[in-house]
């Protein structure tokens, strides 16, 4: 099922599912966790695609995914039109080095062992792009994009701070000259006073050169300065996928409006009583339970929601704001 | 130290639960953490320097800063873990006893007695081999003298009480075997278990969802007006601190920076660093296309602390005066105290 035409698309994404054998032995068969359990997205050049939800929602594993980084079990993955899903089909094609990726922790993502420089001239090694003065002077112009010193080249990443080595790790995302950076939870590991910084550095980056950004995040006030469209997350599947004032002011999704609730918001006042939580946990994605997945949390769960499984379809007179819920706003 | 005082605190163990709504509980007064610099025992850095805020029971206090600005040593200083060869100094008056000076016994007599504590990682604060409902039965154990038999059942009443599901089977299971916010749950209920007066919440709700750090904040709230303590809640984030503090104090590399009731901090923020957390933290209600920064990066403690104030080097409004003399905690209106000599003007 396609929601959007993918004609047009950096990336498109059908009916991807991604499992997982767990546990499982001589005399036991292991139990499937569906990571990803059929998703369809679309990201456009330029635009910021923000995919959110709760920890064990899956927005991890489809990043990884979509960065080739882990298989895909079912579904396909297609870059400028062509399939990339398989691993041998994305070394013949320019996807390898035209999708980048940034991590949460800064601090196990670089090589302690490596220079900055190294660090960040590896990708362009690896796609064999440039003479060596050519990766010199590109590491250079790196450092300068992300706002780091030259001589940050000769230092090694325990020398520098967590906002520091996250401008180093976007560097090195940068450095082949990508065009989707996928970011997973960039700003988690930071200081309150730097993500801010790095926020803005990622605008500065991608309104230079038509990036786009898959950005990965727990945090809908950090989406709410970044996103175009945000896609939201629940046990393996999109609960919700809309233009971003759409999500913000008219949440369709009961899991959206939940979130959006949570956030603490500065000026509210202390806890009011009454308001509304998502009961309980995530449940396991080794066993999502039937029908919606997030009926036993849902404070609009009917009998229907038990059983039968709702399909992303637009909200109400919002054509461009599709939500997966029986009883959508 | 005295002997007297120290069978004060012993005393205090056994004095009432509850004690009244708006008495001072908790006074401190220029607190000071101190660590040796590199292993030269001559010179000392103060993680901590020269703290002071008073906390009256029932009230929530709410501590911010950034990584190394001093809100968990001071915490840990409330209750004698500073770790060696950290070197505590200055006074903290808890129930009206002195505790900085006294001796290991007599705090152990307070700790997860009268005063308790809860932490970021419930998966490493809980002990891995012992089952939820044991934990908190061994401190009924060891502070109310209650038998191991009753203990486990009251234990299962403290899970019930923090909102655990099924409580009689979730406290035969291991700490591992439950999630994030099931394990603070349980570590709540350890906390709570001799129902305190005094709580230190250090970052409770960093590890959890926003869904379920709202339940838990909502926990939190609730048991403190049932059991009327005092509650520091410690965070980097200022919107989860807005959502339960009556008081926040601000602290910037060791020192508090501003002081003052959460209703008048947000509405009237007065340190340049207290505006800058506000402005930069990104929100649902107003968007910028570039967010505002605070320039520069959080000091590392161990560095030298030059002259002056600590935060001119990233401060918008700093002038050459700033870096003169380390500017004192001056209350401006009733309750608010900051400490920036350009505040006001």
């Amino acid at each position: 099922m396609t929601i959007l035409p993918s004609t047009g698309q950096l990336l498109a994404v059908d009916a991807l599912r991604v499992h997982f054998p767990v546990g499982g032995g001589l005399f036991r068969a292991a139990r499937t966790l569906r990571a990803v359990d059929g998703v369809d997205l679309t990201i456009a050049p330029g635009e910021t695609l923000a995919l959110v939800g709760e920890s064990g929602c899956g927005k991890t594993t489809l990043g990884r995914a979509v960065a080739g980084l882990y298989p895909a079990t079912a579904g396909t993955i297609r870059f400028r039109g062509v399939d990339v899903t398989a691993d041998a089909a994305r070394a013949r094609t320019d996807a390898r080095r035209a999708i980048q990726t940034v991590f949460q922790d800064p601090f196990s993502a670089l090589n302690p062992r490596m220079p900055v420089s190294a660090i960040v001239i590896e990708p362009l090694k690896i796609h064999r792009i440039g003479t060596r003065r050519e990766r010199a002077a590109r590491a250079r112009e790196l450092m300068e994009q992300v706002g780091l010193p030259a001589d940050a080249l000769n230092r090694y990443p325990h020398e520098f701070s967590g906002g520091q080595r996250q401008r180093i790790a976007i560097a090195r995302a940068l450095s082949p000259g990508p065009d989707l950076v996928i970011a997973d939870e960039p700003l988690s590991a930071l200081d309150v006073s730097i993500q801010s910084q790095i926020l803005n550095l990622m605008k500065d980056l991608q309104a230079a050169r038509l990036l786009s950004y898959l950005f990965i995040s727990h945090d809908l006030a950090v989406v709410n300065h970044l996103a175009d469209r945000v896609a939201v997350m629940y046990l393996g599947r999109l609960v919700e996928l809309a233009p971003r004032d759409a999500l913000f002011r008219t949440p369709s999704h009961p899991y959206t409006r939940a979130l959006l609730d949570a956030i603490p918001r500065i000026g509210r006042g202390r806890m009011r009583r009454g308001r509304v939580l998502a009961g309980g946990d995530v449940p396991s994605p080794l066993a999502p339970p039937p029908g919606c997945r997030f009926h036993p949390r849902c404070p609009k769960a009917q009998p229907v929601c038990r059983e039968v499984e709702p399909a992303l379809e637009p909200a109400p007179g919002r054509p461009a704001q599709v939500a997966a819920c029986h009883f959508k706003d | 130290m005295a002997r007297g005082e120290l069978s004060a605190v012993a005393a205090s163990a056994i004095a009432p639960q509850r004690s009244a709504t708006g008495e001072i509980l908790l006074a401190v007064a220029d607190l000071s953490v101190r660590f040796p610099r590199d292993g030269s025992a001559a010179e000392t850095v103060a993680v901590v320097a020269g703290v002071g805020y008073d906390l009256a029971a029932g009230r929530t206090l709410g501590v911010v800063g950034e990584s190394g600005c001093g809100k968990s040593m001071t915490a840990l200083a409330l209750l004698g873990l500073v770790p060696p060869p950290g070197r505590v100094s200055g006074s903290v008056r808890f129930a009206g006893t002195e505790l900085i000076g006294q001796r290991e016994a007599a705090w152990e007599q307070l700790r997860g007695n009268r005063i308790a504590m809860i932490f970021q990682e419930p998966m490493t604060a809980l002990n891995p081999v012992l089952t939820v409902g044991e934990q908190v039965a061994e401190v009924l154990v060891i502070h109310e003298g209650l038998s191991r038999r009753a203990a486990a059942a009251q234990a299962v009443d403290l899970l019930a009480e923090v909102g655990i599901p099924s409580p009689r089977e979730r406290a035969d299971s291991y700490p591992h075997q439950l999630s994030g916010g099931m394990r603070q749950r349980a570590m709540i209920a350890t906390a709570l278990a001799c129902r305190p007066a005094l709580l230190l919440a250090d970052e409770p709700t960093t590890a959890l969802d926003v869904t379920v750090q709202a339940q838990i904040l909502a926990l939190i709230a609730e048991l403190q007006e049932q059991i009327g303590m005092a509650v520091q809640f410690i965070s980097h984030n200022l919107g989860v601190v807005s959502e339960i503090a009556d008081d926040i104090v601000v602290m910037y590399a060791g020192r508090i920076v501003e002081r003052a009731p959460a209703d008048a901090l947000f509405a009237n923020p007065l340190h340049p660093y207290t505006i800058g957390l506000i402005e930069t933290l990104p929100s649902l209600d107003r968007r910028a296309d570039r967010l505002p920064v605070i320039r520069g990066g959080v000091p590392n403690p161990a560095a030298r602390i030059a002259a002056g104030c600590r935060f001119a080097d990233r401060c918008p409004r700093a002038v050459a005066g700033c870096r003169d003399a380390e500017p004192p905690l001056l209350e401006l209106a009733p309750g608010h105290a900051v400490a920036c000599i350009r505040a006001g003007s």
